[in-house]
């Protein structure tokens, strides 16, 4: 046996030759790593997209260049207070538009800004001053969003269909995806949502990166968490920083158990975002590790949301509503408890949507008042909404469900849609 | 955990109303549209590559190489005149084809549908082939030659020089991609005042494409008294040139009964006869290509048919290079070193298209630059430019008349312009039947180089599909292909009058409308023809023929 070795040992290249092969190879694995590098680095050097930080700044800049008495500084006010999502920005872009109040067009973005505060009152009567929305798609956006707040699904989606078979536009296609998610058919809505993608040009990047966004949400929603993170990483790297992109992803980490990361993640969120939903959840994520700091953070989600409350209580409630009622039920407080049942109510009174009937159902519900929750269980179930929370709430009522009847149209129209692209 | 889906739930509903913040406005979407989406006209639609102005096609003058086409696309000149956008591609579509026999059939309404339908796959279903053009941003193009006889290839060229192409078989092929003078003469504004088109004069949104572009006031070739929307104002001479103001308030109804008079007892021409393209650039993609090159029976296929495109990339294809992984950005930089081919994206299913160029005037005159109504395949819509026509027809007709010249419209004797609609073609057919079927009288025989017997062109067959027919045998002069020089515009006008009558002493021919002549006797002011009669610069004697552009003007890039 030692033979066998030792003649094997005999039989070893010459150390000259095996010097030189090791340098060659050595030289061959250098020259592969310097043209990698090479080739990173030209990789590197190709055109970059938009970044929200980038964004910020340039938006910042007009704006600080521009004279309040410019209407143009009215507009940019919007446009910024749209992008960073703070509450006290849109409320300074409401007043900075009202000062252009005969300038029709400001109106419309004010009528808008007030309608995304959910402020439906004020927005519908503007709206309302904007004339007919018959042949003006910007206006039919706004009716379109009034319809939803309102609850009025039947003659939203008369005017979607409208839209869809006269000009299409990506973002027609995109609602009707969402509606079709919330109808309950979560694929068709996402096949709807790559046709609105596939309508995007390279000037609109940041629609693109939007729209996977809303497909992560969708995945998020039906708890595919590791197709959602794929869906916000995308998102992030075609418009990195944009803090509802990286809040929805720091959330996916969490859920797949990641915390480190969306820890990480959501620290850089908070420095962006007034929502208090943010430090919320940053907070809960840092309760066992460090208690004190997620103590104070569920204190700041309380400050920011006074804050956000005093400019458009029903936009700052209804973002958090959710989180109380869960609240309420691990630990009810009287406090909470007051709040859950007067916001709820007036979310609901505002805009009696399928959401805000699923919220003021689920705060009767605390209540132990049944019988006004069945009553708004059996208006529920009258929209098309077909989410888990509505077919729960139907089951605890023994109301049946039927299938929303757009959902058996849509293929065609999808199919449509494509022949059209 | 659960805590994690109620933060879901209302993050979700913040993305919601985000939608309407973030969301770009709809109609801006660069998709599949007509003209509309890129049309600047309007006060918030910004100028675009996408934008397509013309479409020039003629047989060459220089027979050097053999018979040779001169294909010439044109566009708005972005980023600026000489520049390109990378993201964008151009296409011209060339088909040989065999000339088509005078139409024999029936002059109806079905006897014209029947037509086309039983030409409908010699007009569509034809092979075709296609020049496609991009752009790296670094002052090249490459030109690729598809599904010709000789097989594909492509060249990278650079762009502003005449570059020659040389085919696999040794054929030659002028190029020229880059910024020109704008070979567009025309009275632009004169035109959108006869039709009463807001978005020249007033800011409106491009939203309002339908209810408030064209205002429901008759079309007219002559003011019409108490139109004081679009009349012209000596106190504002610029509106619609260089000023737009505000809208103002309806009702737009017309409520007047006669024309605008001056105190001699003239008309008011809509029309002055200024260049408004004067001083303008545009970037364009054209070639001179030997007609043995576009069909593999030059001899009898005397007709090119020819149409462009604008294409613009897809953010889809995009995400990639956005949204690289180190692996990606490798491997591109690695692909990167060794062909200058990977700068330019050809991939068609990487790109949408924008724009369509065939018949010149279409979009504007029959198409209503409806999104719909984008591509080559517009014979489906020829009952609808029959009702549109004859909304025309109601408008320029009376005006015509008028002037005291004959017209093919049916207007029963009607002193002065109606706005008239129609839904139906049946309706709208017996006032235009004359229009439609009569044949586009030339003004001598110059055109028909050949002395070939070449029948003359009726109106409707211009109309679909919508392509520019070239006639090989002829100068290409419209409606036998359009040149350069050709007064497009106002011979469009000319397809209202009667061509079977006299216009003065001669029959009415489609140059009729351009001859000063006629105007200085018309009681009329001003006393001008309709557009510029020429250029604002002399075409050149060579290829490209399309003269130098002017100094830039900012307002290309600012507007």
């Amino acid at each position: 046996m030692n033979d066998v070795i030792y003649s094997s040992y005999s039989e070893r290249p010459n150390p000259l030759l095996r010097r030189i092969l090791f340098a060659v190879g050595l030289s061959l694995l250098l020259a592969l790593v310097v043209l990698a590098a090479i080739s990173y680095w030209r990789g590197a050097q190709l055109p970059q997209g938009p970044s929200y930080l980038q964004d910020l700044q340039q938006l910042e800049t007009k704006h600080h260049s521009l004279s309040k008495e410019n209407p143009q500084s009215a507009f940019v006010f919007y446009q910024l207070a749209k992008h960073t999502g703070n509450f006290a920005t849109a409320k300074d872009a409401e007043i900075a538009l009202e000062l252009f109040a005969q300038d029709r067009e400001l109106n419309l973005i004010r009528a808008k800004l007030l309608l995304s505060m959910h402020e439906v009152v004020r927005g519908k009567a503007l709206l309302e001053t904007l004339g007919d929305s018959r042949h003006d798609s910007r206006l039919q956006d706004l009716q379109l969003d009034l319809y939803l707040q309102q609850g009025d699904y039947r003659n939203a989606l008369a005017m979607l269909d409208n839209r869809l078979a006269e000009a299409p536009q990506w973002s027609d296609i995109a609602l009707y995806a969402h509606l079709l998610h919330k109808f309950g058919d979560s694929a068709l809505a996402d096949q709807f949502y790559q046709a609105a993608q596939s309508r995007l040009s390279v000037k609109q990047i940041k629609d693109y990166a939007w729209l996977e966004l809303q497909r992560g949400i969708i995945d998020l929603e039906n708890e595919h968490y590791p197709e959602a993170k794929v869906h916000f990483a995308q998102a992030n790297q075609i418009y990195p920083g944009h803090w509802l992109i990286e809040e929805h992803l720091a959330e996916t980490l969490a859920l797949l158990g990641n915390n480190d990361e969306a820890i990480t993640l959501y620290e850089a969120v908070i420095k962006k975002s007034d929502n208090p939903m943010y430090f919320f959840a940053l907070g809960s994520l840092l309760e066992n590790t460090d208690p004190v700091r997620a103590q104070q953070l569920k204190q700041d989600a309380e400050t920011h949301f006074v804050n956000r409350y005093g400019h458009y209580p029903l936009a700052a409630a209804g973002h958090l509503l959710d989180v109380w009622i869960e609240q309420q039920q691990a630990h009810p407080t009287a406090e909470n408890r007051a709040r859950l049942l007067e916001l709820s109510l007036a979310n609901v009174q505002a805009r009696p949507n399928a959401e805000a009937l699923i919220q003021r159902i689920k705060v009767l519900q605390l209540e132990q008042q049944n019988d006004e929750a069945q009553q708004l269980a059996q208006q529920l179930a009258a929209t098309p909404w077909r989410t888990a929370d509505v077919i729960l709430i139907a089951n605890t009522y023994g109301i049946s469900l039927v299938q929303p009847d757009v959902l058996s149209t849509a293929p065609q129209l999808l199919q449509e849609l494509s022949m059209r692209d | 955990m659960k805590k994690h889906t109620a933060i879901n739930r209302s993050a979700l509903a913040s993305a919601l109303a985000l939608a309407l913040l973030w969301g770009s406005l709809p109609a801006q979407a660069a998709d599949h549209n007509d003209p509309n989406a890129v049309n600047s006209i309007y006060d918030d639609v910004p100028l675009s590559p996408a934008d397509l102005y013309d479409i020039f096609g003629y047989p060459s003058s220089d027979t050097s190489n053999g018979e040779a086409l001169v294909a010439q696309l044109t566009f708005a000149p972005l980023p600026s005149t000489g520049k390109f956008d990378p993201d964008m591609m151009y296409k011209i579509h060339l088909a040989g084809a065999k000339r088509a026999s005078d139409y024999k059939g029936e002059e109806t309404l079905e006897g014209m549908l029947t037509y086309v339908e039983t030409l409908k796959k010699g007009l569509l279903d034809f092979d075709n082939g296609e020049i496609k053009v991009t752009f790296n941003g670094k002052d090249q193009a490459r030109v690729d030659f598809l599904n010709f006889p000789e097989g594909d290839f492509h060249q990278i060229i650079d762009t502003n020089k005449v570059v020659i192409i040389t085919s696999p078989k040794g054929q030659k092929i002028k190029a020229f991609v880059g910024g020109r003078d704008d070979a567009f003469f025309n009275n632009l504004p004169g035109f959108f005042r006869s039709i009463n088109y807001a978005p020249q004069f007033y800011k409106v949104p491009v939203e309002k494409y339908k209810s408030l572009a064209e205002l429901p006031i008759p079309k007219t070739l002559l003011e019409l008294e108490g139109n004081d929307l679009f009349n012209f104002n000596p106190q504002k001479p610029d509106l619609g040139w260089t000023l737009k103001e505000q809208l103002p308030p309806g009702p737009y109804e017309w409520k007047g009964n006669a024309y605008k008079k001056d105190a001699n007892g003239n008309y008011r021409f809509v029309y002055d006869g200024i260049d408004a393209q004067a001083g303008r650039n545009i970037n364009t993609v054209g070639f001179e290509i030997p007609l043995a090159f576009i069909s593999k029976d030059p001899a009898t296929d005397r007709i090119v048919r020819m149409w462009g495109g604008s294409y613009v990339r897809k953010a889809s294809s995009l995400v990639k290079a956005y949204a690289p992984s180190a692996w990606d950005k490798t491997w591109l930089g690695f692909k990167g070193m060794f062909t200058q081919d990977l700068e330019f994206n050809t991939r068609d299913s990487d790109y949408n298209q924008v724009d369509h160029d065939g018949v010149p005037f279409s979009d504007a005159a029959l198409s209503m630059r409806y999104d719909s109504h984008v591509g080559v395949a517009n014979l489906k819509y020829l009952r609808e430019f029959t009702t549109r026509f004859a909304h025309l027809g109601w408008g320029f007709g009376p005006s015509v008349s008028a002037l005291g010249l004959p017209t093919c419209f049916n207007h029963d004797n009607s002193p002065i312009p109606v706005h008239k609609t129609y839904k139906l073609a049946t309706e709208a057919f017996p006032r235009v039947k004359h229009c439609f079927f009569q044949k586009l009288r030339m003004p001598d025989n110059s055109w028909n180089k050949s002395g070939k017997d070449i029948p003359l062109r009726r109106t409707f067959e211009i109309f679909v599909p919508n392509l520019t027919a070239v006639d090989m045998d002829t100068t290409g002069t419209w409606p036998f292909g359009r040149r350069p020089e050709d007064q497009v515009a106002t011979r469009f006008l000319a397809t209202f009058l009667d061509m079977d009558k006299n216009c003065g002493n001669a029959p009415c021919d489609v140059e009729t409308l351009n001859q000063p002549a006629l105007w200085e006797s018309a009681p009329i002011e001003p006393k001008t023809v309709p557009n510029p009669r020429f250029n604002d610069k002399p075409f050149l004697p060579e290829f490209p023929y399309l003269a130098e552009p002017w100094p830039e003007k900012p307002h290309y890039a600012q507007k």
